[in-house]
């Protein structure tokens, strides 16, 4: 573990150290390295986002620490400890009584953490029954009370509905209310707005940062939005092809970004960058093969300010200020 | 030529269910798309912004004469096309074409790329084979492709080369319009710049006009000469982009706009927060349509639905707060003034 992430963990609820994750191919011949030395750490109450493309390892990552990859997927190095127990060494057992209760998840698309043939209120119940024993009128009143947590009035009728009598919006807020409903300390969102309008995604953002207000809980972003990141996150990660290659405060990333890779995609999003010009900034080629990854940097072959010694050698992570890495060589120049 | 290339007025569309509601009473009527009028100008592109269920992409299918128009106008370099049927319909599809928002859904999988280029033309018919291929490369070459890659299945290709595939076979038959409907959702945020560029690099080698739906405000504002903005079928407010988007006068352009999410940590926007949900479209507000959740409203709102005026600093505003509307008296009842 580096020492940026060190000074940070007297009040880490999460660390995750080297964690190396492993894709089989189709065909088994070669090994797909999705997650390949991850070092991160979230403190209680802090909200941390992980930036990146498709295919960078941030939800990997985040399905890692629930212990939910795909069967071909597999955790190989690494350590991760969550409020100073091993997630790694826990049994299946023992993750789902993790799960759900001080880890909750959300995902993208509401309609895939619903089942379509399920009341609203037998679902909602479910993790309230499994881990708090809750039944009868004070489960009743429970569930009307999350519901009216998350903004959404005459509970009652809501509870008997089923999801497709509900618009996106509002089955989404409905995943956050289940979500929560353990008083978990750490919720991880994987792209939790991608799929809704404008306007709810920031009733959405906005009704996560009250949760996080009220109640203190941790919370990890996945997300390829930087604005999602701004609008919520007190530190951003940005992963490029299985590695973190900056963290950084949020501020810092937005105002000082140092790898070339974060550089590029915040200066890729229209509206958002420095130059008003009619044309967008690009960052030209694809990611690198994860089953072939080239021995120096990885951003090396897109990489506009690459020197050879970025194609022969992996830089390491460099620490640039008190709470601020970046691996690539000329982040100082 | 003289005139807008399109010129879209009071189009409409009404979906009614197909089932019988004769013992019940009169059937219920979705007014997906209730009296737009628009037009998009040779070499323009034209941005539909709003949320879903607000009739922007019904709009769009209405402009492909996929959707019959239930009422209204559409002329296309000065010839009506609503009604057009046989041989003038296909002369209108050749000219006017989309690129949807999932590269992965518009391409078959089992089709070659040079022969998804090539369908469009080949089914125009008139062109020998050899003239197809010249065009394929042609076109290959044009959205960025390398036409070594003509052989491939589009499976081997990733999401933003689908997405040129998805361009070059729009391109082949030389539209002079083209519907973007959400065209760079479902791509990273590297390769949207990308497609973006190339998009508007095309436009002005070919002239093309756009029409543009996307839900992605920053998107919309960077590529649109103008910004429509729906609400429940209706055009609310309309105008030049940098307007729309540095001036909003309805109310619910204001709250569209000031949900972006910040382009800074520092950028905290004051947002405006609209209670409630779109209300059903089967059973539209009266007066104006957004008055159920407008937090300007009055009580003339309620009644009377606003006309569309003219707009300070260009295009146009359905509200009646707004100050342009309130200068042209609203004629009838024109109260406020007195």
């Amino acid at each position: 573990m580096t020492d940026a992430a060190a000074d940070l963990t007297d009040d880490a609820l999460l660390r995750v150290e080297g964690l190396e994750v492993h894709l089989a191919d189709r065909d088994g011949l070669r090994v797909v390295r999705a997650v390949n030395g991850v070092d991160f750490t979230l403190a209680r109450g802090e909200t941390v986002g992980i930036v990146g493309e498709s295919g960078c390892g941030k939800s990997m990552t985040a399905m890692s620490l629930m212990r939910l990859l795909p069967a071909s997927a597999r955790i190989v190095d690494g350590a991760v400890s969550f409020a100073g127990e091993d997630l790694l060494a826990k049994s299946e057992a023992e993750m789902r009584r993790l799960r759900g209760q001080q880890i909750a998840m959300i995902l993208q698309d509401p309609m895939v953490s619903l089942d379509p043939l399920y009341r609203i209120g037998d679902q909602m119940a479910e993790p309230l029954r499994i881990h708090k024993s809750m039944s009868g009128t004070a489960l009743r009143s429970k569930l009307e009370a999350l519901l009216r947590a998350v903004g959404i009035s005459s509970p009652e009728r809501r509870l008997r509905q089923y999801p497709h009598q509900m618009s996106g919006g509002m089955l989404q807020r409905i995943v956050g209310a289940t979500a929560m409903s353990c008083d978990p300390l750490l919720l991880i969102a994987d792209e939790p707005t991608t799929a809704l309008d404008p306007t709810v995604q920031a009733q959405f953002l906005d009704l996560l940062d009250e949760l996080k207000q009220r109640t203190g809980l941790s919370l990890l972003i996945i997300t390829h939005d930087f604005g999602v990141a701004a609008r919520l996150c007190d530190r951003v990660l940005v992963m490029y092809a299985g590695r973190i290659v900056e963290q950084a405060p949020v501020r810092e990333i937005f105002d000082n970004p140092r790898h070339p890779y974060t550089q590029a995609l915040l200066s890729t999003v229209p509206g958002r960058q420095h130059a008003s010009g009619r044309r967008l900034r690009t960052i030209e080629g694809q990611p690198p093969d994860l089953a072939d990854l080239p021995p120096g940097c990885s951003f090396a072959a897109r990489c506009p300010k690459a020197q050879q010694r970025c194609h022969a050698e992996a830089p390491p992570e460099l620490r640039l200020g008190d709470r601020h890495t970046v691996r690539c060589w000329y982040a100082m120049s | 030529m003289n005139g807008p290339l399109l010129d879209v007025r009071d189009l409409k569309k009404h979906f009614a269910p197909r089932t019988s509601w004769a013992l019940i009473g009169p059937a219920p009527v979705v007014r997906a798309v209730d009296g737009v009028s628009f037009h998009v100008a040779e070499g323009e592109t034209l941005g539909l912004v709003g949320e879903s269920g607000c009739g922007k992409t019904t709009t769009a299918r209405l402009l492909l004469r996929l959707e019959q128009p239930s009422g209204g106008h559409i002329m296309f370099a000065g010839a009506p096309v609503e009604a057009a049927t046989g041989a003038r319909l296909r002369q209108y599809r050749t000219q006017v074409q989309a690129v949807f928002q999932d590269p992965y859904g518009s391409l078959s999988p089992r089709m070659r790329v040079r022969d998804i280029v090539a369908e469009p033309i080949e089914v125009a018919g008139q062109f020998s084979r050899k003239q197809v291929d010249e065009r394929v490369q042609e076109l290959m070459a044009l959205v960025g492709l390398s036409p070594r890659m003509g052989s491939r299945y589009p499976h081997e290709f990733s999401g933003g080369q689908r997405q040129r595939i998805a361009i070059a076979r729009g391109l082949a038959l030389q539209p002079r319009l083209i519907v973007l409907d959400e065209p760079v959702s479902a791509l990273d945020v590297s390769i949207r710049a990308q497609i973006l560029n190339l998009l508007q690099d095309l436009q002005e080698r070919l002239q093309l006009s756009y029409v543009l739906i996307s839900h992605d405000l920053d998107v919309v504002a960077h590529m649109c000469t103008t910004i429509a903005v729906m609400y429940l079928g209706k055009i609310v407010e309309m105008g030049p982009s940098k307007r729309i988007r540095d001036a909003p006068q309805h109310p619910y352009t204001q709250a569209l706009f000031s949900a972006r999410l910040p382009a800074h940590p520092s950028g905290q926007r004051q947002r405006i927060r609209l209670s409630g949900e779109v209300p059903s479209p089967f059973d539209p507000p009266s007066g104006c349509r957004f008055h159920t959740r407008c937090p300007m409203v009055m009580p003339i709102c309620r009644q009377v639905e606003p006309p569309f005026a003219a707009a300070a600093g260009g295009g146009g505003v359905a509200c009646h707060l707004a100050p342009a509307a309130l200068q042209q008296g609203q004629r009838g009842e024109a109260v406020l003034s007195d």
